[in-house]
Formats: C-alpha cells, structure tokens, sequence
C-alpha cells in the first residue's frame, strides 16, 4: 500500500461525504419548510433526505470496497464485506420485527 | 407548541453539534436528554432522533481535508466490523426491553464514559521514533502540538475489538460511542489521539448506521424533529470543527470529561434511576 493511492481515496471519501451532507441539508429543509406550511409532502421530503443522510456513510464504505478490489487489499476488501453484510442483514431483521 | 419545539431542537442540534464535534463524540450524549427530558420524546424515540444526528455530525466532521488525512482507513475499516456487530446486538437489545431498562441502560452508559475518561486524565501514549515498525494496522501522522512526524503501532488489539462492540452497542441508545472507543484506543492501544478522534468519528456514522436502519424502519423516527436536529447539527458540528483546531489535545480531554460527568450526573438525578 503507498501514501499516494491511499490519498486518493481519501479525496473520493472526502467529496462523497460533502456532496451527501449538501443534498440532505437542501432536502430537509425543503421539507421542514413543507411541515411548517402545513403540507402533506413534508413526511416524505424529509424520509427522503433522511434516507439520504443513511446512505452517506454507507456509499463511503461502497467507495472504499471498490477501491480495495482494484487494488486487491485482502483486509479492506473482507472488512468492507463483512460490514456491508451486517447492514444488510438489520435491514431485513428490522423489517421483519415492525409492528 | 410544536413549533418552539421544532425551533429548539434546530438550536439544540446546534449545540450539540459544536459538542460533538469539539469533543469527537456526536453530540448524542446532549441530545438524548434534551429530546427525552425537555421534548417530552418517548425515550426510544429520542434515542432514534439522536442517532441519525450522529450520522450528520460524523460525515461533517469527517469530511473536512485535513482530519481525512489523520484518519486510519485500514485499522476503521477493521474495528468497523466490530462496531456493526456491536450495533446488531444492540438492535436485538432495544427491541426486546422495557422503557426503564432503556433509560438505566443510557444513564450507566454516560457514568462508564465518564469514569473512563477521568481515569485516563494527563495520560499521553505515542510512539516517537519515526523509524519504528508500525505493523499491518498502524500509521504515521504530523503532529501539530509537537511540531513533528508520529509513528504508531497497535497494541493490545482485543482491547479494540471489545470497545468497538461496545461502542456499537451503546449507539443504539442514540450515543456516537467515539467516547469510549477514542481513550480506549489512545490509552491501551497506543494510537495517538488526534488519529483516534479522526478515525473514530469517520467510523461512527457507519456505526450509527445499524441503530438509524432500526430506528428508521419500525417508524420510531419523528420526522420533523429529525429534520430539525440534523439542520442544527450540521452547521453546529463544522463549527465545533473550526474551534477544534485551535484548542490543544490536553484541553480537549479535560472539557471531555467535565461536561460528560455534568451530563452524567443531571441524567441520573433527573430519570430517578
């Protein structure tokens, strides 16, 4: 592993994580706004930014996988495996145990 | 009512927000009480409002340049494994408990980060010597209190791997966990602070991650004050950050621990538990 590969990923981590918190902060205000005016879309505008303030970290782990295959890093591509896995898996758990 | 509610929690998110941020602790432990005590949120609810704070407060405060180049991408990746399996215990816990085995659970969980704090004051582990072997999961970084390049090597790893389960666990109670990870990294693992912090608090957002999903799909998220929290996060968390930088490690720690044992205290007198 050298310094220049991994500096790499960092900056794709780093405008990941930028253009996450953007998008989540335009959405939810919009449906702040929305819930303030009584609207019925604001439940679902403020779902949707919250879905996508989720999905942030999740696509930097997505990002740092794919990164990891390409560069064949055994331990990061296992770790980022595993970790996806476990998400994947209280998904289904936490859909199966709502009311 | 409602209203001055949304406007608070937007101030109160804010807050936390330079808290966390300041702190590498998500701000979690201010909100939950804040939500639960002042709000008048359900305790789960108000665990499930703080925690996708979390994530907000974790992708600001990682997202800046020169923290990600603090942060241990190999050994976060590792103890991540530890944390969402931490996270998926803690999911089965709060699923299946009462209310008041919820809030006992969040006040011992602020008094254990409070005594491992303050047991741990005025301590400082790092390898110096920039020749040294760092192994598969240490590092090096520049130093801005010493002015000079730091290398590190993992120590005691089991160590890791537990407090990153527990960290995992206890973000269910809407808690970052970065609290009880970072000593246990600077203390017994011999990871520098300023790398743990960094690596710490790109990890939590993962972590939350698990809780969040929970939370989210059994509808136990209260979208506006979600909304409202997360609105004052973001820009609290990037301010903290900003303060961050100018304050020295000793000072954080010290701050760390005073306001933790304040939190600590005021949850434990006022849950009667």
């Amino acid at each position: 592993v050298t310094a220049p590969e991994f500096d790499r990923l960092e900056h794709v981590i780093g405008r990941l994580l930028n253009v996450g918190v953007a998008l989540c902060t335009v959405i939810l205000a919009i449906g702040l706004v929305l819930w303030f005016a009584g609207s019925p879309f604001a439940d679902p505008v403020i779902r949707t930014g919250l879905v996508v303030l989720i999905a942030t970290p999740v696509t930097r782990i997505l990002a740092s996988l794919i990164d990891a295959v390409r560069r064949r890093d055994s331990l990061l591509v296992w770790s980022t495996a595993i970790v996806l896995t476990i998400m994947a898996a209280t998904m289904l758990y936490s859909f199966g145990a709502r009311g | 009512m409602t209203m001055s509610h949304v406007v608070l929690t937007i101030l109160a998110g804010a807050g936390a927000g330079v808290l966390g941020a300041l702190l590498g602790i998500g701000g979690g432990v201010f909100l939950v009480p804040f939500l639960n005590l002042v709000v008048g949120l359900p305790v789960q609810s108000a665990f499930a409002v703080s925690l996708i704070t979390v994530i907000a407060t974790s992708s600001v405060t990682s997202s800046d340049h020169e923290r990600l180049t603090l942060v241990n991408l190999r050994l976060g990746m590792v103890l991540e494994i530890f944390t969402t399996v931490g996270g998926l215990a803690g999911v089965l816990f709060v699923n299946r408990v009462s209310d008041e085995v919820l809030r006992s659970a969040f006040a011992s969980t602020l008094a254990l980060i409070a005594v491992v704090i303050i047991s741990r004051l005025g301590r400082r582990n790092i390898t110096t010597d920039i020749s040294a072997d760092v192994g598969l999961l240490g590092g090096r970084y520049f130093d801005p209190d010493t002015g000079r390049q730091v290398a590190y090597r993992l120590r005691r790893l089991p160590v890791a791997f537990g407090a990153s389960a527990l960290a995992g666990f206890v973000s269910n109670l809407g808690v970052g966990g970065g609290v009880l990870k970072v000593p246990a990294l600077n203390t017994w693992c011999g990871v520098p602070i300023r790398v743990a912090a960094a690596t710490s608090s790109l990890m939590i957002g993962a972590t939350a991650v698990v809780g969040t999903i929970n939370y989210f799909m059994r509808g136990q998220i209260v979208l506006y004050l979600a909304a409202a929290s997360v609105l004052g996060v973001l820009p609290g968390s990037r301010l903290g950050l900003r303060i961050a930088a100018y304050a020295p490690a000793s000072g954080l720690k010290l701050l760390l621990a005073s306001v933790l044992l304040a939190v600590s205290i005021v949850y434990f007198v006022r849950s009667g538990v």
